[in-house]
């Protein structure tokens, strides 16, 4: 306590909070004059008293530089000292100060961005609480190339929800789309359908009223909607006193009991949440391998994701021992059960993307760093003399470190306020970057581990450039210094020089990265699809199933819909690049069903016209016509993939196949090219089975329109067709084939920028070595000069010395380029990080802008006057 | 030393408390009175003394010092610590001498 007090008392003090140093003089010499006047009345002259009295008191000065001490703090306020001076130096060397802010202002502004959108996808979800305690139930399908199927079944659910000693919470979803009607036009609207739990498993509050009740997650209980508070905002105006009014979906009253903060609406994602309200047909046994439900749960605290997981396989394994007879094909699929954290499930596969966009930022910052300890040690360098002096007069070595440590901190300072508010921009031109659909529910923000990231990098930039040259420079012999006045220092030129060829070599791996990255962006963009997107309009409509109850009613639709379009258009369960791809299993006449060849299928219902529309190609046989309706035989079209698979050197055509759960045998009438279906990347595992729209009903009741007309026609046809109809998800086929590519879009821009920024700052360090290096051989140079070297020689040996240093550079950084080719192979298509052609281009690039940038100062070298450098 | 001295004198300027100290030890202590300062000022940042400005008699601006409750409640605590140490140092003489 008196210690905490004293120390209070002399930051105060020194802060000059008390008692200034006249008061302390004053109060000493009165001190002074009573021990004279003592004296005096003691007998003495005036004279001797005076000297008396000041041997009695003791050195004066010594006394004043005592209470000095006691007084305040002596290192901080030395140090406080040295930060005014610093500071004062700084302002004078504008162009270095502002280089310098600059640079780590970008590097310190990058990183940031960087990390907080990184650490929010991969560590953390909007809006989600403890999101590591939660997992997604997945299900795994070996022998089907299906390893991660994403939902799980109805009884799966029921286990899930069941075993409260390993979950404490678990709900499931459905996306839909709903259509809003009661107002002056029918509107589009997601609507998550979520069982009760869902709320308590992310752990999001309503910011009005409440979310579901068990009882109201029932069939046929009364219909209740929560809204997201973007749909509250825009529907209400965020009105206070919207609970318990209602709102219509698919022409259906549905009453509002509550507003979620915003946050969780990007799972799913939901513009309205309503019950699941599952029946209990769909938790009977059969249900087992039927999976449509994206599950949720919240571990128990204390249960990890392993458990989890023993407890899936535990569950797998149980149903498996007591699967019914007729699903052992299920069996001999390899069919089981597993848990992913729910980031995972989120992220998915834009976690190598992301941490490759960390590991080149670091490297950006890495960068910053060693070209602002060159700018230091120059600096440095410069005023060799002024430190040599002050060593000379006793400096100490802590003290003159603490001078040079002073220009670091206040330097760093600057950099940290520049670049948060760079940050700042740089995430929001990163959010606008971002392909929503692959990384949702990332928002511009700081949080504290995001700041804390941040102050270790900055800790860690200003240590190397700021502790190491303070501690190179101050162990300089003073004498030395002082001698080499006006020639190189060759030690601290080489450490410059290290640094140099250090981000040189930085600067070729990411400039390799983003070449390959490039490289393996527009060999992708060669991709043929299988289908010509071009001028092909697609939009979803959506028909309620209360409405559209048969067969009959929706092909009428369709009918009326496609009598009002051009001839090359057609409707469909789904177009490629769409989502929303079905998945089926089928069974072939003559081969037996249980030989534990699994036979599965992607599955599109088309209507006569798709495969005109989008320009796939017949290869054999017919595709579907108009007479093939609900009276005519049942007839499917394969893709040539499906043919390869299960009818190999044969013609298919006219082979009958029966879909898993159907009666009816259907007749394969014509084979058809491959097409992808959701990236140009790869291809889907599985071949695809087309059944004709007009011999079946869809159990979605979502279809997709396709047409080579323009939008606005699709949608007049749609709303004549049915007046409560409208169209959704309007885009062209062409920017949906380029949407699958976003993702790797994003990756190329910021890491081009990347790479353009290491080049840059590659090339300003480079031109800083050169410079400096010319400005200490003007004397050399004029010698030459004088005895008749033309200035070319001088010009080659300054672009020399820095192409040799970007040689070394590149030697380097081509090794370094080999680590990250691990890293980043994955990410590439069809090219290889060591392509000749690939390096060839990084290296031309590196070397030109290396030689640029020791032109400029190879010029000046030659523009030197002998005269005047002798003189 | 000094906190006694304000304690029993009142409050005294520098020139007091030194002189007091010398005349209490007999002249035992002849300190450097100089030496008092930084002490006085670190009791002050302690909270033990508080000073004021007033006029000395020989009509000199003098800064005067006086014991505040803190520094009562510490110079006490002082005061017995070392009366116990003195006794068990006494003590510790006496066994001594009567083995002798």
């Amino acid at each position: 306590m008196k210690y905490l007090r004293r120390v209070w008392a002399k930051v105060l003090g020194g802060l000059g909070v008390h008692r200034p140093d006249g008061e302390l003089s004053e109060e000493l010499s009165t001190h002074v004059e009573l021990l004279t006047e003592e004296n005096v009345r003691a007998g003495m002259n005036r004279t001797e008293a005076r000297r008396q009295a000041c041997l009695r008191f003791g050195a004066l000065t010594s006394t004043h530089e005592a209470c000095r001490e006691q007084r305040g703090l002596p290192r901080i306020e030395a140090f406080m000292q040295d930060l005014r001076h610093a500071g004062r130096t700084l302002g004078n060397a504008r162009g270095f100060t502002l280089t310098v802010v600059l640079t780590l202002g970008v590097a310190i502004g990058a990183n940031t961005a960087i990390f907080s959108l990184v650490n929010q996808a991969l560590f953390q979800l909007r809006g989600v609480d403890q999101p590591e305690r939660i997992v997604s139930a997945r299900e795994h399908y070996g022998k089907l190339n299906l390893d991660d199927l994403g939902v799980t079944s109805g009884p799966a659910f029921a286990d899930i929800l069941r075993s409260r000693d390993v979950f404490e919470h678990a709900a499931a979803l459905i996306s839909s789309y709903r259509t809003l009607t009661g107002g002056a036009e029918p509107e589009h609207i997601q609507a998550a359908n979520v069982s009760s739990e869902w709320f308590e498993v992310l752990g999001a509050k309503p910011y009005l009223g409440r979310t579901f009740t068990a009882e109201e997650d029932q069939p046929n209980a009364s219909r209740v909607v929560v809204l997201s508070y973007a749909t509250w905002d825009k529907l209400f105006g965020r009105d206070p006193a919207v609970l318990n009014r209602t709102i219509e979906l698919d022409l259906q009253p549905y009453k509002i009991i509550g507003v979620m903060k915003p946050g969780i609406e990007w799972i799913g994602p939901a513009d309205v949440w309503v019950p699941l309200a599952l029946a209990p047909a769909a938790f009977v046994p059969q249900e087992r391998f039927h999976e449509y439900l994206f599950t949720l749960a919240k571990l128990r605290p204390g249960v990890s994701q392993e458990q989890a997981n023993a407890w899936f396989k535990l569950l797998a394994a149980r149903v498996l021992a007591s699967a019914p007879p007729d699903a052992k094909d299920i069996v001999a699929m390899d069919w089981t059960m597993f848990s992913k954290s729910l980031t995972r499930a989120m992220v998915g596969d834009t976690r190598t993307p992301m941490l490759v966009l960390l590991g080149s930022v670091g490297i950006i910052l890495l960068i910053a760093a060693s070209n602002v300890a060159g700018l230091m040690l120059a600096r440095i360098q410069a005023r060799a003399h002024e430190l040599a002096i002050q060593a000379a007069l006793g400096a100490s070595r802590g003290r003159m470190m603490s001078r040079i440590f002073a220009e670091s901190l206040i330097l760093m300072a600057l950099g940290t306020a520049l670049g948060l508010p760079l940050a700042y921009l740089g995430m929001k031109i990163l959010l606008q970057w971002v392909p929503q659909n692959a990384l949702p529910g990332l928002a511009v923000r700081y949080d504290t581990f995001t700041l804390g990231f941040t102050a270790v990098i900055v800790a860690l930039a200003g240590f190397l450039f700021g502790a190491v040259p303070a501690w190179m420079a101050s162990g300089a012999s003073p004498i030395g210094a002082m001698r080499s006045e006006g020639r190189t220092v060759t030690g601290r030129q080489r450490m410059r020089s290290v640094l140099v060829v250090a981000e040189t070599a930085l600067a070729l791996v990411l400039m390799v990265a983003a070449g390959s990255l490039l490289r393996s962006f527009s060999a992708l963009e060669q991709v043929q699809p299988g289908f010509e997107p071009g001028g092909v309009m697609t939009a979803s409509v959506s028909f309620p199933a209360a409405r559209y109850d048969s067969g009959e009613k929706q092909w009428a639709f369709y009918r009326s819909v496609l009598d009002r379009l051009p001839p090359k258009s057609a409707i469909a369960s789904s177009v490629p690049f769409q989502g929303g791809l079905n998945a089926g299993s089928f069974e072939v006449r003559g081969v037996p069903a249980n030989d534990g060849n699994g036979r599965h299928a992607d599955v599109r219902f088309v209507s006569p016209g798709f495969f005109e529309a989008l320009g796939i190609p017949v290869r054999n046989g017919r595709t579907f016509a108009r007479s093939d309706t609900a009276e005519s035989e049942r007839v499917a079209v394969i893709d040539e993939k499906l043919a390869k698979q299960f009818w190999p050197g044969e013609n298919p055509v006219g082979k009958q196949l029966r879909p898993a759960g159907l009666p009816e045998w259907f007749t394969i009438v014509g084979v058809v090219g491959h097409v992808r279906q959701a990236e140009l990347a790869s291809e889907s595992p599985r071949g695809t089975l087309y059944y004709s729209l007009y011999q079946a009903r869809l159990r979605m009741s979502m279809a997709v329109v396709a047409s080579h007309a323009p939008a606005d026609l699709i949608r007049s046809a749609v709303t004549s067709a049915d007046p409560a109809e409208s169209t959704f998800d309007v885009e062209s086929l062409g920017a949906r084939v380029a949407d699958s590519l976003a993702s790797r879009r994003f990756v190329l821009r910021v890491e081009s920028c990347f790479a353009t920024v290491a080049l840059f700052l590659a090339a300003l360090g480079l031109y800083g070595v050169i410079s400096y290096a010319v400005s200490q051989r003007t004397r050399e140079v004029g010698i030459r000069m004088a005895l008749g070297a033309p200035s070319q020689t001088i010009i080659r040996s300054v672009l020399g010395e820095g192409l040799r240093l970007a040689v070394i550079g590149t030697a380097i950084g081509l090794a370094a380029a080999a680590g990250l080719a691990r890293a980043i192979e994955s990410q590439l298509f069809r090219v290889r990080v060591f392509d000749t052609e690939n390096i060839a281009v990084a290296i031309m690039i590196l070397f030109v802008v290396a030689a640029l940038a020791s032109l400029l100062p190879a010029r000046r070298a030659a523009a030197v006057d002998p005269i005047t450098a002798l003189r | 030393m000094v906190l006694k001295t304000l304690d029993v004198m009142g409050p005294q300027h520098g020139y007091g408390i030194a002189k007091r100290i010398e005349q209490t030890s007999g002249d035992a202590l002849a300190i450097n009175h100089g030496t008092l300062y930084p002490v006085l000022l670190k009791l002050e940042q302690e909270g033990a003394i508080e000073a004021d400005w007033g006029a000395s008699e020989n009509n000199r601006r003098a800064r005067f010092y006086r014991i505040s409750k803190e520094g009562r409640k510490q110079l006490r605590a002082e005061e017995r610590r070392w009366q116990e140490t003195a006794r068990i140092v006494g003590e510790f003489f006496a066994l001594g001498e009567q083995r002798r």
